[in-house]
């Protein structure tokens, strides 16, 4: 310490230890200064007065800074890139990527008289009922299915799905009466159909919504992002056939009104909460607590996630969702407050992690 | 930047929770490190869009390897270290045929924050500290700019800048000759003054 005894200002500006200290407030250096400063009580007017210069120093912002939208672009792409090994940059292969974003459908069907002619519409065979999952929601909250493809529904009450319990062939068809939000695991190679009453939705794999009552009079169909086909079953149209397939573009719905038989296209007046547009603002999360988290997951999905609010609900995290399916936003959040979650009888059910606690 | 607080988790502890494949902690990083990062290469490396390439490849090259990773207490350090070669590797390739010198620029302007100082012997001495540090060559600029502003240690500075220690000292000893020399008629100016008082 002896070294110390002539010091004056700049000299403390050039000493490691000193700068260290003041800088870093690293442990072992605060011990050394503290012993020094009791025992050379005079030097502290000194050493303040060198700590203040030393922390005044600053550095002039660049005149073409980051702003956070940049920065958000930025992290995004290097998510993509790192998650999703999509390569490197390119603008076209990023748009690429955003078409595979969200659809959302809504489909109402008919009500009353057409039950019976409903049945003797339905191209569904018995022998392909036979083989599929039967999901029926009779409960009064929303239920969760997830299917062999890793694609997932969201099932609203009263509503039905049906789907093979593994996918084969080249389309992935499930069987909707009622209402229900699809995330559609992406696969490019095998079409996701929806068959609701006569009416089908077409999708290559993306995140979209269904709604498809049996007793509805009509179909309605939103699209937030990216592409949907919607067309009659009657028809048996080939999916490119442009005069009977309706395609759907973002922020634009169709409603068929099938005693007419008849589509008609128009645009929605508000975005969707699932919609790129909304997502990005609502479901990107910078130190926010995890029981807001939740809600707004929740309001999205018309979902209810069970989790211990007492002991979770105030710990804040950050957390970039929308771009994530729902069983990546949970798995995300769960990581960030070191919690585990299951999907357990149309359920989303978040707990502790006991086991990892170290 | 505000995010920055969030979640409290060290540095080092995030950088081994990535380690494990965790992509929250991974992206929490990049959001960490991103400005900063962007802020020092935007130094020495005048394409903007340039840089942020070579900052995205640093990390997805992080994410690659992230199994053979090491464990580090320094993760500021290694991703300055790891952005620094990128560009400089990577701007060789492009200027191949120009004239590559051992030359650069390292664009900075030291600053005094004075809202922290209202003792005005200090606020004197402040800028001058200021004025020497803005008026050193590029090289010990950069030294600056990664002690004073960014706090990294010495060993760490020598690391990121490829040079041995010795040389990084040999470059301090000049920045701070500079010191010495302008430092001393300046104090004697301001005894004085105490003196006239």
């Amino acid at each position: 310490m002896a070294k110390y005894d002539n010091y004056d200002i700049e000299d403390f500006l050039q000493d490691d230890s000193f700068i260290d200290w003041i800088l870093n407030e690293k442990a072992e250096s605060n011990a050394f200064w503290t012993t020094f400063l009791s025992e050379y009580p005079e030097k502290r007017t000194l050493i303040e007065k060198a700590r203040a210069i030393l922390i005044s120093i600053n550095v002039k912002p660049l005149d073409d800074q980051l702003s956070d939208t940049e920065i958000n672009l930025r992290v995004n792409l290097i998510q993509d890139q790192a998650f999703r090994q999509v390569p490197m940059v390119k603008i076209y292969q990023r748009q690429w990527f955003k078409t595979a974003a969200i659809f959302l459908i809504f489909i109402s069907i008919g009500f009353i008289a057409y039950q019976t002619l409903t049945k003797s519409d339905d191209l569904i065979t018995k022998d392909v009922l036979n083989s599929l999952v039967k999901i029926s929601n009779t409960s009064k909250k929303s239920k969760l299915v997830l299917m062999n493809d890793g694609s997932l529904a969201v099932l609203t009450p009263g509503s039905e799905i049906q789907f093979p319990s593994t996918f084969k062939g080249e389309e992935r068809s499930v069987y909707l009466q009622g209402e229900a939000f699809f995330e559609v695991h992406k696969d490019h190679d095998h079409p996701f159909l929806v068959h609701s009453q006569n009416m089908i939705t077409r999708v290559l794999g993306t995140s979209f919504t269904i709604k498809a009552f049996k007793d509805a009079a009509e179909f309605k169909v939103i699209v937030n992002t990216g592409k949907v086909w919607v067309y009659d079953q009657k028809t048996k149209p080939a999916a490119e056939k442009k005069d009977v397939v309706i395609a759907l573009t973002p922020n634009q719905q169709v409603t068929y009104t099938r005693n007419v038989f008849q589509f008609k296209k128009d645009t929605v007046t508000h975005p969707l909460l699932l919609s790129k547009e909304v997502a990005d603002k609502e479901l990107n999360f910078a130190n926010i607590p995890f029981s807001t988290v939740i809600s707004k997951l929740n309001a999205a999905y018309g979902i209810q996630i069970e989790y211990n609010e007492q002991k979770l609900g105030n710990l804040r995290i950050t957390a970039l969702l929308a771009e994530h399916p729902l069983n990546e936003k949970v798995e995300l959040i769960c990581r960030a407050v070191n919690a585990k979650y299951r999907f357990a009888d149309g359920r989303i059910i978040i707990e502790e992690d006991t086991q990892t606690n170290k | 930047m505000d995010n920055e607080a969030d979640l409290m988790i060290e540095d080092s502890e995030l950088w081994d929770l990535f380690r494990t494949g965790n992509q929250l902690a991974y992206t929490q990083l990049v959001n960490r490190y991103y400005k900063q990062l962007f802020n020092y290469g935007r130094r020495f490396c005048q394409d903007r869009e340039f840089l942020m390439d070579c900052i995205q490849e640093v990390f997805f090259e992080l994410w690659k390897r992230k199994e053979k990773i090491k464990s580090t207490p320094a993760v500021k350090w290694y991703l300055f270290k790891a952005v620094r070669l990128r560009i400089f590797r990577d701007q060789s390739k492009w200027t191949k045929n120009e004239e590559l010198s051992d030359e650069y620029n390292f664009l900075v302007e030291f600053n005094i924050e004075s809202k922290i100082i209202n003792d005005l012997e200090i606020n004197d001495l402040s800028v001058k500290v200021k004025n020497i540090l803005n008026a050193l060559p590029p090289r010990q600029q950069e030294i600056m700019y990664l002690r004073f502003y960014e706090g990294l240690a010495l060993n760490q500075i020598s690391e990121i800048m490829g040079i041995s220690n010795q040389s990084l000292r040999n470059l301090l000893q000049k920045s701070y000759k500079n010191f010495r020399a302008e430092w001393i008629p300046l104090l004697i100016f301001l005894s004085c003054c105490k003196l006239l008082n």
